[in-house]
């Protein structure tokens, strides 16, 4: 490749017009041992390519390499949704025991026979009436002594706070 | 999941209800079936019957005969439990027992000489009266009467009036 080759191939190479077998004609041309004086300046750029390409890894770093890569196999990491599956089942399982705890007074009730009331009602109308009459009369009386307790009570309030 | 929950909701709201008729079915079973207290019961099919056989026989004149008459045909059932054993003892058992979350106190009278008379209600889920719960002791006796059914207080009072009016 003669010197103006080199300068198009080169200008075509800064500009990134350059092919792939351009540039390795370009390589092979910057490493014969005689350059033009403005060539010397690019020599660098292009021998760097061939170096950093010719260098190796020491075996030790390789064969380092190659155990961690055989003993330690790649473990998948994934993450899915378990938090609301498990959250949901202990939310079933802390509802069921409520439900279990909140109901014993009702299936205690259910498996205790219900009381026979009518065996306690009395033999006839008059003394149904009668016993009715008595518990409603003590009822009222009782409400009515209440009622008449918390009137004087509120009077008493009312004459210590209005004296007048 | 939402299902789950509203089915379990849809259980303990069943239970609740099918939980409680009256005070003494809940919380005094031992004491009915207790040789020591009288027990009477006073069944709707009773009340109905004083409609019929109307106030006449009752010892009381025609304004208290009208009053009863209108606050016993509004009741589905009475039951009165009765001791003269160790009274205050079984008042402040039964005081305990009652579930105060159910049962408002009403009024509660003391005596200066011992004894003790408390009114309890119970409303529904709308405030409308549905028991009546009257517990009382004295030196003698410890008193207890459940007064089921669509219940107005206006009307204990009316009745309480007029026997006041007369005395």
């Amino acid at each position: 490749m003669d010197y103006n080759t080199a300068k198009t191939l080169l200008e075509r190479y800064f500009e990134g017009t350059s092919t792939l077998t351009e540039e390795a004609e370009l390589r092979s041309y910057f490493q014969q041992e005689n350059l033009p004086a403005d060539m010397q300046a690019y020599r660098p750029l292009f021998q760097f390519f061939k170096i950093a390409g010719e260098q190796k890894v020491s075996n030790a770093f390789s064969e380092r390499l190659a155990s961690i890569e055989s003993t330690a196999p790649a473990k998948i990491v994934r993450f899915r949704r378990p938090a609301t599956r498990w959250a949901a089942i202990a939310a079933m399982i802390a509802l069921a025991l409520a439900a279990w705890i909140l109901a014993p007074d009702a299936s205690e009730a259910n498996t205790q026979t219900a009381i026979d009331w009518s065996q306690y009602e009395p033999e006839n109308e008059e003394e149904a009436i009668r016993i009715t009459t008595a518990a409603l009369q003590k009822t009222s009386s009782s409400l009515r002594r209440g009622m008449r307790i918390a009137t004087n009570e509120l009077q008493g309030v009312k004459k210590l706070v209005q004296p007048w | 999941m939402k299902q789950f929950f509203l089915l379990s909701l849809l259980c303990l709201g069943t239970m609740s209800l099918f939980g409680q008729a009256n005070a003494i079915d809940e919380y005094f079973k031992d004491y009915v079936e207790d040789e020591k207290f009288s027990v009477v019961y006073i069944s709707p099919r009773l009340f109905q019957m004083f409609e019929k056989i109307g106030g006449e026989k009752l010892d009381l004149d025609d304004d208290e005969a009208a009053a009863f008459m209108d606050l016993a045909t509004d009741l589905r059932g009475l039951r009165i439990l009765s001791t003269d054993v160790t009274p205050e003892k079984f008042f402040n058992e039964a005081k305990a027992k009652i579930n105060t979350k159910t049962y408002e106190t009403l009024i509660t009278i003391r005596e200066r000489n011992g004894g003790n008379t408390e009114f309890l209600l119970r409303e529904d889920d709308k405030g409308n009266l549905q028991e009546l719960l009257f517990l009382s002791y004295g030196e003698a006796e410890f008193t207890m009467m459940s007064f089921v059914g669509p219940l107005n207080l206006d009307k204990i009072i009316k009745l309480a009036n007029e026997m006041d009016n007369d005395n």
